[in-house]
């Protein structure tokens, strides 16, 4: 948003979410003892604009560091107001000069925010992990002749022995396999998307993000849908037993927010 | 945050922990430009680029020998220019003290570069 961790020794606000709710229905309690280190008065409280509030609390600029137990008290916040709330998470580190310029922003986006509450609406966020030893599932694809030496053999019975045709043969085998591969993963978003298909969540997918993490996906799905998605996980587990499956969440909706300040 | 977040894990919670842990140090890769690093910092950040592009062309290379269009003497004459693009790409690496980790980025939905 404004700006980010700048250092200067000067009060700033820190803002952690946004959220559709006025000063008389907001429980201050929820956030009792959560900003130690965040806020230079242990203080949370709303700036509101219109039909939505910003939550924010006082800090020292120079004194927000970016380590794990701020950024993890950062997230209680937004936990804690997910829980009662629906919220939209503003990124970490989001600091404001004035109450005016929060203000000033809230109004300038009202737009955007009502539509980003709107499609977040009763509904939190879940991450699904498909775990595979990709080398492994590499080295089954490599066993398969239809990728390896032979099949370039047949496309080309006459070529002379070469060692830049070899590199090439030699790529077209990674190719392939690395073809097979991301065929494989397609399947098994085709089948995820297929079991979580009554759910109709709102989904993201990143294909082979790591050589053991061939599929990283988010879904927005209703609160109230929980135990449907972990039936759904456990019956893709039945089906792909040798793809391990991680559910996570409940989460606040950090993947499904859009929204750019146009200050 | 104190809540258990894990609803389902079908492997083992130390697998799923070193997964985790393999997935953040494999996307640590910083650029960091200072005063005293601007040679190799420079260096990492062009080379990175250049390894991308020498990527898909490597990529297309490989679309356009499967789809047969290309005469013998046409993926000999690929495969010397490819080959030879990756040896001066290690003589770089090599000359700036790189290795493959230092000029890998995660590209979102395309994965790690490398």
């Amino acid at each position: 948003m404004q700006n980010h961790l700048h250092n200067r020794s000067e009060m700033s606000i820190f803002i952690y979410a946004i959220i559709l709710v006025q000063h008389d229905q907001f429980d201050s309690s929820l956030l009792l003892e959560t900003t130690d280190r965040i806020s230079s008065s242990g203080v949370i409280y709303l700036v509101e604009w219109n039909s939505v509030s910003a939550v924010v609390s006082n800090i020292k600029t120079d004194s927000l560091t970016p380590d794990d137990s701020t950024v993890m008290e950062y997230a209680n916040v937004i936990e804690k107001l997910a829980k009662n709330y629906d919220v939209i998470p503003v990124r970490f580190g989001t600091l404001f000069k004035t109450i005016g310029s929060i203000k000033y922003m809230l109004k300038k986006n009202y737009t955007t925010i009502r539509q980003n509450l709107h499609i977040i609406k009763n509904k939190c966020e879940f991450g699904l992990k498909v775990f595979y030893d990709s080398k492994k599932l590499k080295d089954s694809f490599m066993l398969k002749p239809v990728i390896g030496q032979e099949e370039d053999k047949a496309n080309f019975p006459n070529a002379k022995k070469s060692v830049y045709l070899d590199y090439i043969n030699k790529k077209m085998v990674i190719h392939r396999c690395e073809e097979l591969c991301l065929s494989f993963t397609n399947s098994i978003i085709f089948d995820i998307k297929e079991c979580f298909a009554r759910l109709n969540p709102v989904s993201r997918f990143e294909k082979m993000v790591t050589d053991s993490n061939l599929i990283s996906a988010v879904f927005l799905v209703e609160k109230n849908k929980e135990n449907e998605l972990i039936y759904a996980v456990k019956s893709l587990k039945k089906r792909h037993s040798n793809l391990n499956f991680v559910l996570t969440g409940p989460w606040p909706p950090y993947n499904f927010v859009k929204l750019t300040n146009q200050l | 945050m104190n809540d258990n977040k894990v609803l389902v894990n079908s492997g083992s919670n130390d697998e799923y922990t070193n997964n985790v842990r393999k997935s953040i140090s494999d996307t640590d890769s910083k650029y960091e430009l200072n005063p005293d690093n601007v040679e190799s910092g420079l260096a990492k950040i062009v080379l990175t680029l250049v390894e991308l592009i020498r990527k898909l062309i490597d990529k297309q290379a490989m679309r356009r020998v499967e789809s047969g269009s290309l005469t013998e003497d046409e993926i000999e004459r690929l495969g010397e220019t490819l080959m030879k693009l990756e040896l001066k790409m290690d003589e770089l690496k090599n000359y700036f003290d790189l290795t493959d980790k230092d000029l890998n980025i995660n590209l979102g939905p395309l994965g790690d570069l490398l």
